[in-house]
Parts: C-alpha cells; sequence; structure tokens
C-alpha cells in the first residue's frame, strides 16, 4: 500500500469502516512507516479532542413531560371531530396504538430481528461495501484453481470454489470478509452487467436446508446450507437468476 | 418512555443552534413520529426519529436562513461545491478557535455528520439514511468537516514545538 492511499484511508480506517483485507493492509503499512504515524495519531487526537471538547446536549427534563402532553392533548382534539368508524376500523386502530405502545415500551429487545435478518443485513453492507470502494476482489482471477489455493493459509475452512462461466455466471474472483463473528471467503461472479457475492463459511447445521430467497433494500438474497457450510449470495440481478444460480451451486 | 430523546435533542440543538428552537423542534418531531408509527416498517428506531428530526430542523433552517453561516444558502446547496471553497472561507481565525466553536460555523451539512459520527457513534450506512444521501456523500463530508477542525489543534501542536 501506498502512503498517500493510507493517508487517504486512514480516517475510515479508525472509523472502523475499512474492509478486513485493507485494514490489515492499511496496519501492516503503518507499523513500518515513518510518515503514515503521524497522520494516525493526529486523527485520534482530532477524534479525543471533538469527544472532550464537544457538547453533548441531553434533552432538559421537561422536554419529555411537554411532549406527551402534547401528544395526549393532541390526540383528544381530534378524537371528537372523527366521524363514526365502523367496527372493524376501531380494531384496527386499537391494535396500531397497541403496536405503538409496546414497540416505544420494549422497543429493539422486544421485537428485535432474528439472526437471519440480522445476517441479511450484514450480508447486504457487505456487498454495497464491496461495490463502493471498488473492492471487490483481492484476487482477481477467472480460474477457480487460482482462486482456491489463494484462501489456503487465509481462512481455517477450504471453500468449494466453482467456476459457472459456462452457464452465465463467470467466476472474477475472491476475497476475504468478515461475517457473523467468522473470517468467511467471497466469491464473486458476473451475471451480465450484475456482481454476485457468494459468502461460504462453515456451520454446524448438519442439514442441507434449500435455498430461501428474500429481499433486502432492493437486493435478491438467496441462502442455503449444504455440506456443513452456509451459502449466502446476493445480488441486484432478477430473483430468477438467482435460484439458478444457487441450483448450479448446489449440484 | 420516549427513547432516543438525547440524540433528538443534541442532533436539534447542533443544527439550529439555540436551546427554545431545538426544543420546540424535538418536540414537533416527536409528535410527527409518534403520528407515523404505523408506517415504521421496524428496524433502526433511532434512525428513524433522527432522519423525523433532520427534516424538521432543515425545513425550519430553510425558513430562517440568515441564521445559517453564509455560504451556507448559495454554495452548500448547489451540486458542484468547489473544494477548496468552504475550507478557506471558513480557514479565517482557525488558530483561535475552540473546536466547539469552529463546528457551530461550519454549514449544517457538515456539523451533521460530526456529530451523528462523533457523538451518536453511527455508522457511515446509519448517517447516509438519516441524511438521505450516499454513503460516499456522508465519507467525504466527514473528510472535509474533519479537515476543518483539525485547523484548531494545529496551532496548539505549534506552540508545543
Amino acid at each position: 500500500m501506498r502512503c498517500d492511499e493510507a493517508q487517504e484511508l486512514m480516517s475510515i480506517y479508525l472509523d472502523g469502516e475499512l474492509d478486513l483485507m485493507r485494514n490489515l493492509e492499511l496496519e501492516r503499512h503503518i507499523k513500518a512507516c515513518p510518515d503514515c504515524e503521524p497522520v494516525r495519531e493526529s486523527a485520534l487526537q482530532l477524534r479525543s479532542a471533538i469527544r472532550k471538547e464537544v457538547p453533548y446536549f441531553r434533552a432538559p427534563r421537561s422536554l419529555a413531560d411537554r411532549i406527551q402532553g402534547a401528544a395526549r392533548q393532541e390526540s383528544r382534539q381530534v378524537a371528537p371531530r372523527r366521524p363514526a368508524m365502523p367496527y372493524w376500523q376501531w380494531i384496527g386502530a386499537a391494535a396500531a396504538v397497541a403496536l405503538l405502545l409496546v414497540t416505544v415500551k420494549f422497543g429493539r429487545n422486544w421485537i428485535g430481528p432474528s439472526h437471519d435478518q440480522l445476517l441479511a443485513q450484514e450480508i447486504y453492507d457487505a456487498h454495497v461495501r464491496s461495490l463502493m470502494v471498488s473492492h471487490l476482489t483481492d484476487v482477481p482471477s477467472t480460474d477457480q484453481h487460482t482462486v482456491k489455493p489463494w484462501f489456503d493459509g487465509k481462512l481455517d475452512f477450504a471453500p468449494p470454489v466453482v467456476d459457472l462461466a459456462q452457464e452465465g455466471f463467470p467466476l472474477i474472483g475472491g476475497r476475504l470478509d468478515y461475517l457473523d463473528n467468522h473470517a468467511v471467503a467471497a466469491m464473486i461472479y458476473h451475471r451480465r452487467l450484475h456482481y454476485i457475492n457468494l459468502f461460504v463459511w462453515p456451520t454446524s447445521d448438519t442439514q442441507n436446508r434449500a435455498p430461501a430467497l428474500a429481499v433486502h433494500e432492493g437486493y435478491n438474497i438467496v441462502h442455503w446450507t449444504q455440506g456443513g457450510m452456509e451459502f449466502w449470495a446476493i445480488s441486484d440481478v432478477a430473483a430468477g437468476d438467482m435460484q439458478t444460480f444457487a441450483g448450479l451451486l448446489r449440484k | 418512555m420516549l427513547p432516543h430523546l438525547d440524540a433528538a435533542y443534541n442532533l436539534a440543538r447542533w443544527l439550529v443552534r439555540n436551546t427554545t428552537d431545538a426544543e420546540d423542534l424535538v418536540q414537533e418531531a416527536c409528535l410527527r413520529a409518534l403520528k407515523g408509527f404505523t408506517g415504521f416498517r421496524g428496524g433502526d428506531s433511532r434512525g428513524w426519529l433522527l432522519a423525523i428530526v433532520r427534516n424538521t430542523c432543515y425545513t425550519w433552517l430553510n425558513k430562517n436562513r440568515r441564521l445559517e453561516p453564509v455560504e451556507f444558502d448559495e454554495k452548500v446547496h448547489t451540486e458542484e461545491v468547489p473544494v477548496a471553497e468552504p475550507e478557506r472561507v471558513l480557514a479565517r481565525n482557525a488558530a483561535h478557535e475552540t473546536l466547539d466553536k469552529a463546528l457551530q460555523e461550519l454549514p449544517a451539512e457538515f456539523r451533521e455528520v460530526i456529530i451523528l459520527r462523533e457523538l451518536e457513534d453511527l455508522s457511515y450506512k446509519e448517517i447516509s439514511e438519516i441524511a438521505g444521501v450516499p454513503v460516499g456523500t456522508v465519507m467525504s463530508r466527514l473528510a472535509r468537516a474533519r479537515a476543518r477542525l483539525q485547523l484548531c489543534l494545529a496551532p496548539q501542536v505549534g506552540k508545543e514545538a
């Protein structure tokens, strides 16, 4: 990594937003480079100065009371003007209010997203990040026999690497990523003008789960398990193509 | 009973920079949030509230433009901001300023990314959702805001040397 690149990435690195590989590269570079260490120091100084000197304004206690008062008053004003509602609308409204109260009171702890939903969010983040910082591949290669050995020594498992160029999904490379508290293998495939990120890591789940399709922020995510591995594929290609892709990999 | 009220108030207070208006705007935002709750599709409730607070504050800021830094109206709102401009204009008197004051004088778009990143510890993606701009824009605003704030620290280093 060059110094200008390292210095440009420094604050992204300190914000914890850099992908795993460049994180490692940058750390290695800083250790060895006398010019970049001061850049890191001054960025850290700025951060601690901001946190020390910039005041965090907490809401005055009276504000919460004021808001609750206003909310009560508003609901009182609105109520008499409402025309009579059929009973089924009352049920709907009551359910909405109950949901509101419960949600406000218990917040995310109570209706928190499931593990798979959280993971889908992580997968989505990793996918977007890989496209965003033009860091799609660590080992750009269309040859599965290059990509597979590249993972050796970087991961404690051997991900299956398959090229599907014949079937219209050429492999374009591999990358290390970090998901669900593991280092994972990311394989990148092309589909016409789109990219598919395929994330693979070992699972203790011995059942082979069939592909399940979900949509997250407009991206199609397919998840399955096979041979003791978790597979998560994400892309903006059509859902049908994603199903085909998953089907080909499971052969 | 009202989660994230401190975060909402802190953001509003930093955006409009006075106590009275910040309180009024947070109240307005919270009432809107409560009314719109059925439209809330789950996910990050803090981000959702902060986005409403931000919108409410920006509507107010647009009505009260004279209170904003002069550069705010014409330049920051246009797509093409000359890179050197805010830094040059805002760099005056940097040597004698406190961080607090320097931050107050940054345009709102730059102020808010610092507040959300450094005081609320939000990720780039969360900030981009609150501010309704791409992650790349969040990154470049943060970089410019930090470069500006860094000027406040530089003189102290000079004095020590």
